[in-house]
């Protein structure tokens, strides 16, 4: 059986080269690839979704971080010089495609953000890939289908924390301060056991988001 | 769930337990699957935010660099045009004087035409009349009959000046 070579065209490795050097966690490599997605983002946006500018940049910052992620977490690698996906075929276009994609989820959960804030969430319907479904499903549809898709969930949703939370979670676990420090540094908090009671609020808030969405997964 | 077992968790994962509290509270963990499944999400959060954390501080570094990097690519854009547009006046000046030269060239060509016509004429005359041509214009009355023969008209006031120069003339 005859065997079909494919040639890799110069685009092609200098996205492979880029892509191994994140995951070896060359600053040089990495500011490279931070350069040739947000060069592509800023021109392309507009042709994928509305938002202002202060949006997009908060969109671009949380699309890098999950394409880094997923280049950590090897659902995108480099195999001989080609970039492949977590199905373990090299990737048919461009990277960038790839990073659009991505951008196109984290606009869908800003606006899942804010129409929740407006508890509008659920009722505006949309069509992906020619799939109408509500702002929920389509976010689904566009998860990707793989092993690890809590560890998505999560990371998803501790991008989209309220400032609070966020801020009590990461001074907690990313800085591990104190209970004492944080409440130091967080003047509008009266005491101990309402820091406490507050950051236990925020993981179940979290624990049940994710346990929503996780359920809404596996039933799509 | 109480939140006593969540502190529980975070101090397990904050490295906050000894050996033997730890041996402890894995021990419990591994035959209840909720505490075990609480465990596993509190775990995810933490890593979650720390790589995030960890990111966004690489991250805005790279923004900084990518920010300095589009200011010096627009300084550069903005130095090109100036060298741009001195060029474009100099061609639009060049265009003009080209353009100006070959509108006027039939003008300036027609007038000496005309003068060297008229130096033709001239010359013509004093081939065919050997007669000088006077300096206020006026002809004897030989080229004067000569143009009359070849079709060329005398003024009156030619013919009067004529006539009050010979008796001027005689009269001395």
């Amino acid at each position: 059986m005859a065997e079909t070579i494919t040639f890799r065209t110069e685009l092609q490795e200098q996205e492979a080269r880029m892509v191994a050097g994140m995951a070896t966690l060359g600053q040089r490599t990495q500011f490279e690839l931070y350069s040739y997605c947000a060069d592509y983002f800023w021109r392309n946006y507009k042709g994928v979704f509305f938002a202002d500018e202060h949006t997009a940049a908060d969109i671009l910052q949380n699309t890098f971080i999950t394409f880094w992620e997923n280049i950590e977490r090897r659902k995108i690698y480099v195999s001989d010089c080609r970039i492949f996906g977590s199905d373990d075929k090299p990737l048919k276009g461009s990277i960038l495609t790839y990073f659009m994609g991505i951008a196109r989820i984290k606009h869908l959960e800003w606006v899942r953000q804010n129409m929740r804030a407006d508890n509008r969430e659920g009722s505006i319907v949309m069509s992906i890939d020619g799939e109408l479904c509500n702002i929920n499903e389509c976010i689904d549809l566009l998860y990707d289908k793989s092993q690890n898709v809590m560890l998505d969930i999560i990371a998803d949703l501790i991008s989209q924390m309220s400032p609070r939370c966020s801020e009590i979670l990461t001074k907690f676990y990313y800085e591990e301060k104190s209970l004492e420090t944080i409440l130091a540094e967080i003047p509008s908090i009266e005491s101990k056991d309402a820091l406490k009671t507050r950051k236990h609020k925020c993981i179940k808030e979290l624990r049940n988001s994710a346990n929503e969405i996780y359920n809404r997964y596996l039933n799509s | 769930m109480n939140n006593n077992f969540e502190d529980r968790i975070d101090d397990y994962l904050l490295h906050r337990m000894n050996e033997e509290e730890e041996k402890a509270f894995l021990n419990e963990v591994e035959h209840d699957d909720e505490k075990k499944e609480l465990l596993e999400f509190t775990r995810n959060v933490k890593d979650s935010i720390c790589s995030r954390e960890e990111k966004l501080k690489a991250m805005e570094d790279m923004r900084q660099q990518y920010e300095r990097r589009i200011a010096s690519e627009m300084a550069c854009d903005s130095e090109q045009p100036s060298k741009g547009r001195w060029w474009f006046w100099l061609s639009g000046i060049a265009a003009v004087l080209v353009i100006g030269f070959f509108a006027f060239k039939p003008m300036l060509m027609q007038d000496s035409t005309l003068q060297k016509y008229d130096g033709a004429i001239k010359l013509l005359h004093r081939e065919n009349h050997m007669q000088p041509v006077h300096e206020s214009g006026k002809y004897n009355n030989h080229s004067a009959k000569n143009k009359r023969k070849k079709g060329v008209k005398k003024s009156d006031k030619d013919s009067t000046r004529v006539k009050k120069s010979r008796k001027s003339d005689g009269k001395e």
